[in-house]
């Protein structure tokens, strides 16, 4: 009898698990609350006045409206070349991590692997010992990738940690059995990779594009070093351009500093602090937006029928 | 049959005809698996170019390095930074420091999302299972220095709204952020206020992978939601909980500075001072690339001790281990 | 985010290089090397030439569309390839660009915090710098004229060995003496209590301030701070500690012998006099952990006595005009210190610009950037060719007068300088005087109060007193190395033990005193003095 994926049991819930229930909720609850409240914060700090933030006057809700911080951050044309370069490396990026990573981790959780513990502590020994900045830099120019995507997506087409972890996910979640049985049956890895275990690798696949995606939505430091073009610069570079410009001469040195520049920080200053609000939620508003769409990848019961089947 | 005569045989030390066999048979399951190379192959060139062919670098912490001369040509010094570093006049400080504020943040921090997961597992899809979830994970997208000046205002003795409520409920102010004994506990529970959500998600994915027809029976079997919780939610994810412990474990000593440099003050120095913060000042400020290397390297070489101590500890009490 | 930042700190531990493989090629016959440079006049080659140049960018801009860039190139002849990364970030880039010896021909901008005297010395002895002086001689005559008329600039801009690696910004006038925002009094405070005179002796500051505190100067039931600061006191302390007869906590000359100030006992005089402070309530509690913008906000409320700032109606929030009314901080005197003494700033900065073993073309390089030595030169790289930022309009009275441009933002105008020019926000080569002004309107008033009355309050209360406590010498590689983890440490531990006896989380008696001495000297004050008793000695002796 295959059940429908409803949460509603025909048995009734018992008061130990009513109360247990409560718990949960509070806990939820209560977690929501710490949570919601400061991110509250961030999207009125991005709509006020910077006097009432600073001073702690603003509490919870905006005070002193104004969108001169938006404004400023959308008058700047290399914004909008900013998000569809980022949208490009992160879909390119992305895939490459998966394409790179998915088989690969799979391979390493089958125990029949030869050369398993080889390649294991391969990966394990870069975790700890790392050439550095220029080596990597070198390398990269020599291989004719500067100021290309490539510089972008493939040094950190591998993420150790991301292997690891999605190894264990196709350790517990992938019976033995059915392995076997697909073996016996003469199929070939290729065939039983692609069409049995990926189907029922959906959470995983899930959490991974989640995973590399966001880091490559966040990333700048790679482009700073790697990408002289302007015009290719990600997101994240250009917003960092904006917030120095308005955070530039916070140190009260005289050696960068003349009056030009005093008069021009004490009006830019102002707003500063509002700006940094707003360019945060400038550049991750779409990626929390994303989530919703992979939660329905983590629902219960994916694994139902596999056995069956 | 067959498998009892082979561990018979390996009691009592395999012969020689059993150790070619094993081997020839390995060899050709090797062979067989050859597809699985395959999976592995993109993996293994993009470390392979990418992360050790530059790993002469980390010569740099042995040589005295001078930019112009690059990393050959530069004098070598064997292990005098480490012992440079070792001698500093804050170097207990430093390392204990670092540790107490790690160890602290993965006591808090690591059961924390484990909590979160199963709780949303145990609420019914919706709104609010969905609402809460994105909520909850959104505080990992706050820039660093965003977070820190957010800490900073609602700490502040004098407008700060914690200290506002502290005084509500009858206690006195407290200056969170001068007084060094709060320090770790401001740095690690905003850390963990940042990430728990974040980190959730691996478990939830884990989750997804229960079977339900274990559910059906315990419930049949009268168990109550903890006990389930408990029997069969733990037990599928564990294997995700150890790696993740391992891994965390591996890493106690590599920490960023950001974070701690932008909550750092002259008063709480005492317990701020870590070594992440130690070599940003000298690496960077002070162009010492030789000593912050040493200094990574240090850290590194801890990480890994702890690593491997972990790891065998683990595997010894279950069956999950990193290698 | 822990995996950038586990990068950045790769970035700091990993900065090496190839010593195999990668030779540049070196051996191509150069592009326009044998061109001949005119030595004044424009244009400076006759057939054009491409360069390639790099610095730090601001963001508003790219130097390509630059009218400066576009304009200066039409006189010259000499045309750019430009690298600008973000200036926040340069050091990285800077540091890549010397390790790969992927350099430009030219470095621009790039400052002393990012190109510092180290890396001049190191880069320059290893033949990546050229050595400049020569070039000045034949080819500078501007700056060769400034050098003349400025010896000290010479001696200060030269290596230990003789040679010089980059070009300095040189600030002349104006309220270039001053080494970092100066102090200031709240003005409507002084006129509430009716103080006619701001305090001349430590004890009459701190009269004034406990009246601060109790006679209510902003107004019944407000919270006040007499003092409060946004940097942990890191400069408003110099301003305080020159009633000691100290101006900074480290490293001093005074009267050609080094000593290192943390450890004489008029710290000690200093640090005991701001414990009181503290225990008086006159410094703000807040002082060791709020923000800047803490602070401001503050200012803003009319909260604060006596403050840090560029200009005090920063923190006040007041406008220009009514901004006057807040007196300069006065150097104080004491028991300790009889003569008034301030901070001062050397009037310089180096690493401006500097000249890499990959130009072909040294001589016009040098030509290029020595007409920005020269007044004309100067205006012309702070405000830019005619046309842009500003045109020339006739006055009623006949007078030909600068005045903004029609598509300028008159509330914004230095964003759009920063669109015109380079010279904004970075420290780029040339003299920095007080240039004419640019009017809003031709028949505006030229004149303005408001930067009349703060050159009037620099000439009385800083310039007769200005003395800078290290003059900006170099340090020689072994030198360098003896010294830089030391320093770290010693200002580790002076930060912390500064803040900890000011607050009385240390008490200051003779016993914790000459344990805190001993700390010093343990981690290596007296290093740091011998050191740099000796760079001082080789600098005096330079001429």
């Amino acid at each position: 009898m295959v059940k429908k994926n409803k949460k509603k049991s025909p048995i009734k819930e018992t008061t130990a698990d009513k109360i247990f229930l409560i718990f949960v909720y509070i806990f939820l609850i209560t977690s929501l609350i710490l949570v919601l409240y400061p991110l509250i914060y961030v999207i009125s700090a991005s709509v006020s006045s910077p006097h009432y933030v600073n001073s702690g006057e603003m509490v919870l809700l905006p005070k002193g409206f104004t969108l001169d911080g938006y404004r400023l951050i959308f008058q700047n044309q290399d914004l909008w070349r900013g998000y569809l370069n980022t949208i490009y490396y992160t879909l390119l990026g992305t895939s490459i991590n998966l394409i790179v990573t998915i088989p690969c981790a799979y391979a390493l959780s089958r125990p029949e692997f030869y050369g398993k513990k080889f390649f294991t502590f391969f990966m394990l020994v870069t975790m700890f010992i790392s050439g550095g900045l220029i080596p990597t830099f070198l390398l990269v120019k020599n291989l004719g990738m500067l100021n290309t995507v490539w510089a972008l997506v493939l040094p950190g087409a591998t993420s150790v940690f991301n292997i690891v972890v999605t190894r264990t996910f196709f350790q517990s979640n992938i019976p033995r059995e059915m392995e076997e049985a697909a073996i016996v049956d003469g199929c070939s890895d290729f065939y039983l990779f692609i069409k049995i275990i990926l189907p029922l690798s959906t959470p995983i696949i899930a959490v991974m594009a989640l995973f590399f995606g966001v880091g490559h939505w966040n990333s700048w430091f790679s482009a700073l070093i790697y990408i002289s073009d302007r015009s290719r610069f990600p997101l994240q570079l250009i917003l960092r351009e904006i917030l120095v410009l308005n955070d530039m001469f916070s140190m009260p040195e005289a050696s960068t500093m003349n009056n030009s520049m005093a008069e021009f920080m004490h009006s830019r200053q102002q707003l500063t602090q509002v700006i940094q609000y707003g360019v945060m939620i400038v550049a991750t508003l779409p990626i929390i937006m994303i989530y919703p769409f992979l939660q329905k990848y983590f629902v219960k019961g994916v694994m139902i029928g596999s056995l069956k089947g | 049959m067959e498998a009892n005569l082979k561990t018979v045989n390996t009691l009592g030390g395999m012969s020689k005809e059993e150790k070619r066999r094993k081997r020839r048979s390995k060899f050709k399951r090797g062979l067989n698996s050859w597809q699985l190379y395959v999976f592995v192959s993109l993996a293994f060139l993009v470390i392979f170019i990418f992360s050790y062919i530059p790993m002469y670098g980390i010569l740099i912490a042995f040589k005295d390095f001078r930019p112009a001369q690059g990393i050959l040509g530069s004098e070598w010094v064997g292990f005098q930074h480490f012992i440079r570093f070792f001698q500093s006049h804050h170097f207990e400080t430093l390392i204990r420091n670092t540790i107490a504020i790690n160890v602290y943040g993965l006591i808090v921090g690591f059961p924390l999302p484990i909590i979160l997961a199963l709780a949303f597992n145990e609420v019914k899809d919706g709104f609010f299972k969905k609402f809460t979830q994105t909520a909850t994970y959104a505080p990992h997208f706050i820039s660093v220095v965003v977070m820190s000046g957010m800490v900073i205002s609602f700490l502040s003795p004098s407008t700060g709204i914690i200290n506002h409520f502290i005084e509500f409920l009858g206690f006195d102010r407290i200056a969170f952020l001068s007084d060094p004994r709060w320090f770790r506990t401001v740095y690690v529970l905003s850390g963990v206020w940042q990430s728990t959500g974040w980190s959730s998600i691996i478990y939830l994915a884990a989750l997804a992978g229960v079977d339900p027809t274990l559910h059906e029976a315990a419930i049949v079997d009268g168990a109550s939601r903890l006990q389930r919780a408990w029997y069969i939610n733990l037990p599928t994810i564990l294997p995700t909980v150890v790696i993740l412990l391992i891994m965390n474990v591996g890493s106690i000593m590599a920490m960023g500075f950001e974070r701690i440099i932008l909550l750092q003050n002259p008063l709480n120095m005492e317990t701020s001072n870590v070594i992440a913060t130690y070599v940003y000042e000298m690496g960077l400020l002070n162009a010492q690339y030789s000593f912050a290397a040493a200094i990574g390297l240090f850290n590194a070489a801890i990480n890994a001790v702890l690593l491997i101590v972990v790891n065998q500890f683990a595997k010894k009490i279950s069956e999950v281990s990193l290698w | 985010m822990k995996r950038l930042l586990g990068f950045m700190g790769v970035a700091i531990l990993g900065l090496t290089v190839v010593g195999c493989g990668n030779q540049d090629d070196t051996d191509e016959p150069s592009e326009g090397a044998n061109v001949t440079v005119h030595r004044e006049g424009f244009p400076i080659v006759d057939e054009p030439i491409t360069m390639s140049i790099m610095g730090p960018g601001v963001g508003l801009r790219d130097w390509e569309e630059m009218p400066f860039f576009q304009v200066y190139s039409e006189m010259t002849n000499i045309h750019f390839e430009f690298t600008h990364p973000p200036i926040n970030d340069f050091a990285t880039n800077l540091n890549l660009a010397f390790a790969s010896r992927d350099l430009p021909d030219i470095l621009f901008g790039a400052g002393n915090n990012d190109l510092t005297r180290a890396m001049e010395i190191d880069y320059g002895s290893q033949g990546l710098l050229i050595p400049l002086e020569d070039l000045i001689e034949e080819y500078a005559p501007n700056l060769s004229k400034v050098l003349d008329e400025n010896p000290d600039v010479r001696r200060n801009i030269t290596s230990p060995d003789g040679h010089i690696y980059s070009l300095p910004v040189i600030s002349i006038g104006g309220n270039s003496i001053w080494p970092h925002s100066p102090a200031w009094y709240n003005g409507s405070w002084l006129e509430a209590l009716e103080v006619e005179e701001v305090p001349k002796t430590i004890d009459e500051f701190f009269d004034l301030m406990v009246r601060f505190r109790d006679e209510e100067p902003a107004g019944p039931g407000v919270e006040v701070y007499p003092i409060s600061d946004g940097n942990q006191l890191q400069w408003l302390r110099r301003w305080l500690l020159s009633g000691f007869g100290l101006t900074t906590v480290g490293i001093e000359v005074i009267d050609d012998v080094v000593q290192y100030n943390a450890t004489t006992d008029n710290y000690r005089a200093y640090l005991e006099w701001m414990h009181q402070l503290w225990e008086e309530n006159i410094l703000d509690r807040e002082i060791f952990s709020q923000s800047g913008e803490q602070v401001k906000a503050k200012g803003n409320n009319n909260q604060v006595g006596f403050f840090l700032d560029w200009f005090p109606n920063f923190t006040t929030g007041e406008d220009e005009i009514d901004a006057m009314k807040n007196p300069m901080f006065y150097p104080l005197t004491s028991e300790w210190s009889e003569e008034r003494v301030v901070n001062a700033s050397p009037g310089m900065s180096t690493g401006t610009f500097a000249i890499t073993s990959e130009a072909k073309n040294p001589a016009a390089a040098m030509r290029w950037v020595d007409y920005f030595y020269s007044e004309e030169g100067a205006l012309f790289a702070n405000h830019g060719p005619e046309g842009y930022l500003w045109e020339y309009q006739t006055n009623d009275a006949g007078e030909q007068v600068r005045v903004f441009t029609e598509d300028v933002d008159l509330t914004d105008t230095e964003a759009d300088r920063g669109k015109v020019t380079p010279y904004f926000g970075i420290q780029a080569p040339g003299i920095g005087f007080e240039l004419p002004p640019i009017l809003e309107n031709a028949n505006d008033e030229p004149d303005n109060p408001f930067w009349e009355w703060i050159l009037a309050e620099t000439e009385e209360k800083i310039t007769p007193y200005a003395k800078v406590p290290f003059p900006p010498a170099a340090l020689k590689i072994g030198e360098a190395d003896a010294i830089s983890i030391i320093s770290t440490d010693l200002n580790t531990f002076l930060t912390e033990s500064e803040a900890r006896f000011i607050t009385g989380v240390d008490p200051i008696n003779d016993e914790t005193w000459e344990e805190f001495v001993n700390t010093l000297e343990s981690i290596g004050s007296q290093v740091m003095v011998e050191t740099y008793q000796a760079v001082y000695d080789r600098w005096s002796a330079m001429e």
